[in-house]
Protein backbone atom coordinates (compact mmCIF):
# COMPACT_ATOMS: atom_id res chain seq x y z
CA UNK A 1 0.00 0.00 0.00
CA UNK A 2 1.52 3.27 -1.06
CA UNK A 3 1.77 5.80 1.52
CA UNK A 4 -1.25 7.72 -0.93
CA UNK A 5 -3.68 4.86 -0.53
CA UNK A 6 -2.76 4.59 3.27
CA UNK A 7 -4.07 8.66 3.53
CA UNK A 8 -6.62 7.70 1.66
CA UNK A 9 -8.06 4.93 4.10
CA UNK A 10 -8.22 6.42 7.18
CA UNK A 11 -5.78 8.85 7.56
CA UNK A 12 -2.47 6.88 8.33
CA UNK A 13 -0.26 9.70 8.92
CA UNK A 14 -2.80 11.48 11.38
CA UNK A 15 -1.79 8.25 13.69
CA UNK A 16 1.40 9.77 13.92
CA UNK A 17 1.86 11.82 17.23
CA UNK A 18 2.43 15.65 16.28
CA UNK A 19 6.05 16.96 15.79
CA UNK A 20 7.25 19.58 18.15
CA UNK A 21 9.51 21.00 15.93
CA UNK A 22 7.10 21.48 12.85
CA UNK A 23 4.32 22.84 15.69
CA UNK A 24 6.87 25.34 17.31
CA UNK A 25 7.79 26.52 13.40
CA UNK A 26 4.21 26.95 12.72
CA UNK A 27 3.56 28.62 15.87
CA UNK A 28 6.07 31.42 15.19
CA UNK A 29 4.84 31.47 11.58
CA UNK A 30 1.20 32.39 13.29
CA UNK A 31 3.00 35.09 15.69
CA UNK A 32 4.82 36.57 12.36
CA UNK A 33 1.51 36.77 10.88
CA UNK A 34 -0.72 38.38 13.87
CA UNK A 35 2.53 41.07 14.14
CA UNK A 36 1.98 41.79 10.02
CA UNK A 37 -1.66 41.99 10.00
CA UNK A 38 -1.40 44.68 13.31
CA UNK A 39 1.54 46.18 11.55
CA UNK A 40 -0.48 46.91 8.13
CA UNK A 41 -3.49 47.87 9.83
CA UNK A 42 -1.38 51.55 10.73
CA UNK A 43 -0.30 51.79 6.82
CA UNK A 44 -2.99 53.67 4.41
CA UNK A 45 -4.14 51.02 1.72
CA UNK A 46 -7.60 52.20 1.44
CA UNK A 47 -10.63 50.47 2.91
CA UNK A 48 -10.56 47.38 0.33
CA UNK A 49 -6.83 47.17 1.00
CA UNK A 50 -7.55 46.86 4.18
CA UNK A 51 -10.22 43.92 4.16
CA UNK A 52 -8.14 42.10 1.25
CA UNK A 53 -4.96 42.16 3.15
CA UNK A 54 -6.51 41.35 6.37
CA UNK A 55 -8.64 38.58 5.26
CA UNK A 56 -5.78 37.17 2.93
CA UNK A 57 -3.51 37.12 6.40
CA UNK A 58 -6.21 35.42 8.47
CA UNK A 59 -6.81 32.94 6.12
CA UNK A 60 -3.21 32.45 5.58
CA UNK A 61 -3.32 31.59 9.69
CA UNK A 62 -6.61 29.41 9.59
CA UNK A 63 -5.21 27.53 6.52
CA UNK A 64 -1.82 26.92 9.09
CA UNK A 65 -4.12 26.11 12.03
CA UNK A 66 -6.08 23.88 10.34
CA UNK A 67 -3.53 21.97 7.55
CA UNK A 68 -1.30 21.56 10.54
CA UNK A 69 -2.44 21.93 13.82
CA UNK A 70 -5.99 20.15 12.86
CA UNK A 71 -4.17 17.58 10.73
CA UNK A 72 -6.25 18.24 7.62
CA UNK A 73 -3.14 17.87 5.78
CA UNK A 74 -2.76 13.98 7.23
CA UNK A 75 -6.73 13.50 7.17
CA UNK A 76 -8.32 10.97 4.58
CA UNK A 77 -11.09 12.03 2.05
CA UNK A 78 -13.82 12.18 3.92
CA UNK A 79 -13.02 15.00 6.61
CA UNK A 80 -11.07 17.20 4.10
CA UNK A 81 -14.25 17.12 1.76
CA UNK A 82 -16.69 17.70 5.02
CA UNK A 83 -14.30 20.82 5.74
CA UNK A 84 -14.87 21.82 2.44
CA UNK A 85 -18.78 21.71 2.47
CA UNK A 86 -18.61 23.83 5.54
CA UNK A 87 -16.67 26.70 3.28
CA UNK A 88 -18.73 26.08 0.40
CA UNK A 89 -21.60 26.61 1.77
CA UNK A 90 -20.70 29.62 3.50
CA UNK A 91 -19.44 30.46 0.14
CA UNK A 92 -22.72 29.92 -1.10
CA UNK A 93 -24.62 32.34 1.38
CA UNK A 94 -22.18 34.93 0.77
CA UNK A 95 -22.73 35.20 -3.09
CA UNK A 96 -26.52 35.29 -2.97
CA UNK A 97 -26.19 37.48 -0.30
CA UNK A 98 -23.98 39.95 -2.67
CA UNK A 99 -26.57 39.35 -5.03
CA UNK A 100 -29.22 40.58 -3.15
CA UNK A 101 -27.35 43.66 -2.29
CA UNK A 102 -26.31 44.60 -5.81
CA UNK A 103 -29.43 44.43 -7.28
CA UNK A 104 -32.02 46.26 -5.26
CA UNK B 1 10.09 7.53 15.91
CA UNK B 2 7.76 8.50 19.11
CA UNK B 3 5.42 5.16 19.61
CA UNK B 4 1.68 5.63 19.83
CA UNK B 5 -0.22 4.74 22.08
CA UNK B 6 -2.07 1.67 21.23
CA UNK B 7 -3.62 -0.19 24.05
CA UNK B 8 -6.50 -2.15 23.12
CA UNK B 9 -8.68 -0.77 26.13
CA UNK B 10 -8.67 2.98 24.35
CA UNK B 11 -10.50 1.48 21.54
CA UNK B 12 -14.51 1.51 22.21
CA UNK B 13 -17.26 -0.49 20.54
CA UNK B 14 -18.14 -0.33 17.56
CA UNK B 15 -14.53 0.09 16.65
CA UNK B 16 -12.24 -2.80 15.94
CA UNK B 17 -8.93 -0.72 15.99
CA UNK B 18 -7.75 2.62 17.04
CA UNK B 19 -6.99 4.05 13.48
CA UNK B 20 -10.59 3.24 12.90
CA UNK B 21 -11.83 4.53 16.07
CA UNK B 22 -9.72 7.99 14.95
CA UNK B 23 -11.07 8.58 11.81
CA UNK B 24 -14.83 7.96 13.39
CA UNK B 25 -13.75 10.94 15.68
CA UNK B 26 -12.50 12.71 12.98
CA UNK B 27 -15.08 12.76 10.65
CA UNK B 28 -17.79 13.70 13.31
CA UNK B 29 -15.70 16.79 14.57
CA UNK B 30 -15.20 18.00 10.81
CA UNK B 31 -19.18 17.82 10.46
CA UNK B 32 -19.47 19.70 13.26
CA UNK B 33 -16.96 21.95 12.40
CA UNK B 34 -18.69 22.39 9.29
CA UNK B 35 -21.69 23.68 11.14
CA UNK B 36 -20.03 25.78 13.30
CA UNK B 37 -18.41 27.32 10.13
CA UNK B 38 -21.96 28.39 8.97
CA UNK B 39 -23.24 29.79 12.40
CA UNK B 40 -19.94 32.26 12.58
CA UNK B 41 -20.20 32.59 8.39
CA UNK B 42 -23.58 34.33 9.18
CA UNK B 43 -22.26 36.97 11.89
CA UNK B 44 -19.62 37.64 9.17
CA UNK B 45 -21.98 38.09 6.50
CA UNK B 46 -24.13 40.69 8.92
CA UNK B 47 -20.87 42.19 9.42
CA UNK B 48 -19.43 42.28 5.78
CA UNK B 49 -23.00 43.76 4.99
CA UNK B 50 -22.31 46.59 7.52
CA UNK B 51 -19.04 47.25 6.74
CA UNK B 52 -19.62 47.53 2.85
CA UNK B 53 -23.29 49.84 3.88
CA UNK B 54 -21.12 52.11 6.60
CA UNK B 55 -17.83 51.89 6.11
CA UNK B 56 -17.09 55.06 8.49
CA UNK B 57 -18.95 53.65 11.35
CA UNK B 58 -17.15 50.17 11.59
CA UNK B 59 -13.65 52.57 10.80
CA UNK B 60 -14.74 54.77 13.97
CA UNK B 61 -15.89 51.91 15.58
CA UNK B 62 -12.48 50.07 15.10
CA UNK B 63 -10.17 52.92 16.31
CA UNK B 64 -12.80 52.96 19.85
CA UNK B 65 -11.25 49.03 20.78
CA UNK B 66 -8.22 48.64 22.03
CA UNK B 67 -5.75 47.05 19.32
CA UNK B 68 -2.76 46.10 22.00
CA UNK B 69 -5.38 44.50 24.45
CA UNK B 70 -6.36 42.34 21.07
CA UNK B 71 -3.18 41.35 19.82
CA UNK B 72 -2.56 39.94 23.20
CA UNK B 73 -5.43 38.02 23.37
CA UNK B 74 -4.89 36.89 19.78
CA UNK B 75 -1.46 36.06 21.20
CA UNK B 76 -2.98 34.20 24.10
CA UNK B 77 -4.93 31.87 22.19
CA UNK B 78 -2.17 31.03 19.40
CA UNK B 79 -0.01 29.83 22.22
CA UNK B 80 -3.00 28.10 23.60
CA UNK B 81 -3.67 26.35 20.49
CA UNK B 82 0.40 24.89 20.66
CA UNK B 83 -0.31 23.82 23.97
CA UNK B 84 -3.23 21.87 23.06
CA UNK B 85 -1.17 20.21 20.33
CA UNK B 86 1.62 19.04 22.91
CA UNK B 87 -1.70 18.10 24.73
CA UNK B 88 -2.65 15.50 22.37
CA UNK B 89 0.72 14.57 21.76
CA UNK B 90 1.28 13.37 25.06
CA UNK B 91 -1.72 11.97 24.92
CA UNK B 92 -0.97 9.72 21.89
CA UNK B 93 2.09 8.72 23.93
CA UNK B 94 0.45 7.69 26.91
CA UNK B 95 2.72 10.54 29.08
CA UNK B 96 -0.82 11.29 31.12
CA UNK B 97 1.05 13.44 33.32
CA UNK B 98 2.18 15.62 30.25
CA UNK B 99 -1.30 15.54 29.09
CA UNK B 100 -2.86 16.56 32.55
CA UNK B 101 0.23 19.49 32.49
CA UNK B 102 -0.22 20.72 28.97
CA UNK B 103 -4.36 20.78 29.13
CA UNK B 104 -3.93 22.62 32.13
CA UNK B 105 -1.54 25.40 30.33
CA UNK B 106 -4.17 25.45 27.86
CA UNK B 107 -7.18 25.94 30.17
CA UNK B 108 -5.28 28.90 32.33
CA UNK B 109 -4.71 30.44 28.97
CA UNK B 110 -7.99 30.29 27.71
CA UNK B 111 -9.18 31.72 31.48
CA UNK B 112 -6.63 34.47 30.87
CA UNK B 113 -8.36 35.32 27.60
CA UNK B 114 -11.58 35.54 29.20
CA UNK B 115 -10.52 37.52 32.01
CA UNK B 116 -9.15 40.19 29.18
CA UNK B 117 -12.04 40.18 27.42
CA UNK B 118 -13.94 40.61 30.51
CA UNK B 119 -11.68 43.64 31.37
CA UNK B 120 -13.27 44.65 27.82
CA UNK B 121 -16.35 44.74 28.07
CA UNK B 122 -16.65 46.46 31.03
CA UNK B 123 -14.58 48.93 30.09
CA UNK B 124 -16.71 49.37 27.09
CA UNK B 125 -19.80 49.00 29.40
CA UNK B 126 -18.88 52.08 31.55
CA UNK B 127 -18.05 54.52 28.66
CA UNK B 128 -21.40 54.02 27.42
CA UNK B 129 -20.32 51.89 24.32
CA UNK B 130 -23.34 49.38 24.25
CA UNK B 131 -25.70 48.47 21.53
CA UNK B 132 -28.50 50.83 23.28
CA UNK B 133 -29.44 53.99 21.24
CA UNK B 134 -31.27 56.22 24.09
CA UNK B 135 -34.55 57.67 22.20
CA UNK B 136 -35.34 60.32 24.64
CA UNK B 137 -32.33 61.62 25.06
CA UNK B 138 -30.59 64.01 22.30
CA UNK B 139 -29.38 61.11 20.07
CA UNK B 140 -27.95 61.67 16.76
CA UNK B 141 -26.69 59.46 13.76
CA UNK B 142 -23.35 59.47 15.18
CA UNK B 143 -24.60 57.55 18.32
CA UNK B 144 -27.11 55.27 16.32
CA UNK B 145 -24.13 54.20 14.54
CA UNK B 146 -22.11 53.21 17.21
CA UNK B 147 -24.44 51.37 18.94
CA UNK B 148 -24.89 49.23 15.75
CA UNK B 149 -21.16 49.01 16.05
CA UNK B 150 -21.11 47.70 19.50
CA UNK B 151 -24.12 45.43 18.72
CA UNK B 152 -22.16 43.53 16.14
CA UNK B 153 -19.53 44.10 18.43
CA UNK B 154 -20.81 42.16 21.36
CA UNK B 155 -22.63 39.47 19.37
CA UNK B 156 -19.77 37.99 17.48
CA UNK B 157 -17.20 38.51 20.34
CA UNK B 158 -19.60 37.13 23.12
CA UNK B 159 -20.53 34.39 20.72
CA UNK B 160 -16.85 33.15 20.21
CA UNK B 161 -16.14 33.76 24.29
CA UNK B 162 -19.28 31.44 24.83
CA UNK B 163 -17.17 28.96 22.68
CA UNK B 164 -14.49 29.86 24.84
CA UNK B 165 -16.28 28.89 28.11
CA UNK B 166 -17.32 25.63 27.06
CA UNK B 167 -13.97 25.01 25.78
CA UNK B 168 -12.78 25.61 29.31
CA UNK B 169 -14.99 23.52 31.41
CA UNK B 170 -14.28 20.51 28.93
CA UNK B 171 -10.81 21.26 28.99
CA UNK B 172 -10.84 21.26 32.63
CA UNK B 173 -12.67 18.38 33.18
CA UNK B 174 -10.29 16.10 31.31
CA UNK B 175 -7.17 17.74 32.73
CA UNK B 176 -8.64 16.59 36.25
CA UNK B 177 -9.73 13.38 34.71
CA UNK B 178 -5.64 12.85 33.74
CA UNK B 179 -4.21 14.73 36.66
CA UNK B 180 -6.03 12.15 38.94
CA UNK B 181 -4.96 8.74 36.73
CA UNK B 182 -7.57 6.63 37.05
CA UNK B 183 -7.92 6.09 33.59
CA UNK B 184 -6.15 5.99 30.53
CA UNK B 185 -6.17 9.07 28.24
CA UNK B 186 -8.03 8.13 25.82
CA UNK B 187 -6.37 10.36 23.17
CA UNK B 188 -8.88 10.08 20.19
CA UNK B 189 -11.01 12.28 22.84
CA UNK B 190 -8.27 14.42 23.22
CA UNK B 191 -7.72 14.83 19.70
CA UNK B 192 -11.53 15.67 19.24
CA UNK B 193 -11.24 18.63 22.01
CA UNK B 194 -8.06 19.96 20.39
CA UNK B 195 -10.10 19.94 16.64
CA UNK B 196 -12.89 22.03 18.96
CA UNK B 197 -10.00 24.76 20.76
CA UNK B 198 -8.53 25.18 17.21
CA UNK B 199 -12.21 26.07 15.56
CA UNK B 200 -12.22 28.56 18.51
CA UNK B 201 -8.69 29.72 17.81
CA UNK B 202 -10.08 30.04 13.86
CA UNK B 203 -12.97 31.89 14.44
CA UNK B 204 -11.02 34.92 16.69
CA UNK B 205 -8.55 34.97 14.12
CA UNK B 206 -10.90 36.74 11.80
CA UNK B 207 -12.88 38.54 14.24
CA UNK B 208 -9.33 40.49 14.99
CA UNK B 209 -9.33 41.99 12.23
CA UNK B 210 -12.53 42.51 10.91
CA UNK B 211 -13.41 44.37 13.75
CA UNK B 212 -10.25 46.04 15.90
CA UNK B 213 -7.80 46.52 12.96
CA UNK B 214 -10.52 48.73 11.56
CA UNK B 215 -10.02 52.50 10.47
CA UNK B 216 -7.00 53.11 11.80
CA UNK B 217 -4.50 53.54 8.67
Amino acid sequence: MSARDERREDGGRALEPPSVVTSLVVLAALLALTLATVALAYVDLGTVGHVVVGLAIAGAKAGLVMGFFMHLGHEGRLPRLFAGFGFTWLAFLVLFVVIDVVTR
Amino acid sequence: MAELHADARLVREPFTDVAHQRAAVSLGMWVFIAQEVLFFGVLFVWYGLFRAQHPDVVAAGGRALDVPLATVMTVTLLVSSFTMVLAVRSAMLGARRGLAGWLAATGLLAVAFLAMKAWEYHHHIAAGEVPVVDLHAASSVVEAGRAQFFGLYFVMTGFHALHVVGGVLVIAWRALAAARGRELPRWTAIMGLGLYWHLVDVVWLFVFPALYLAGHA
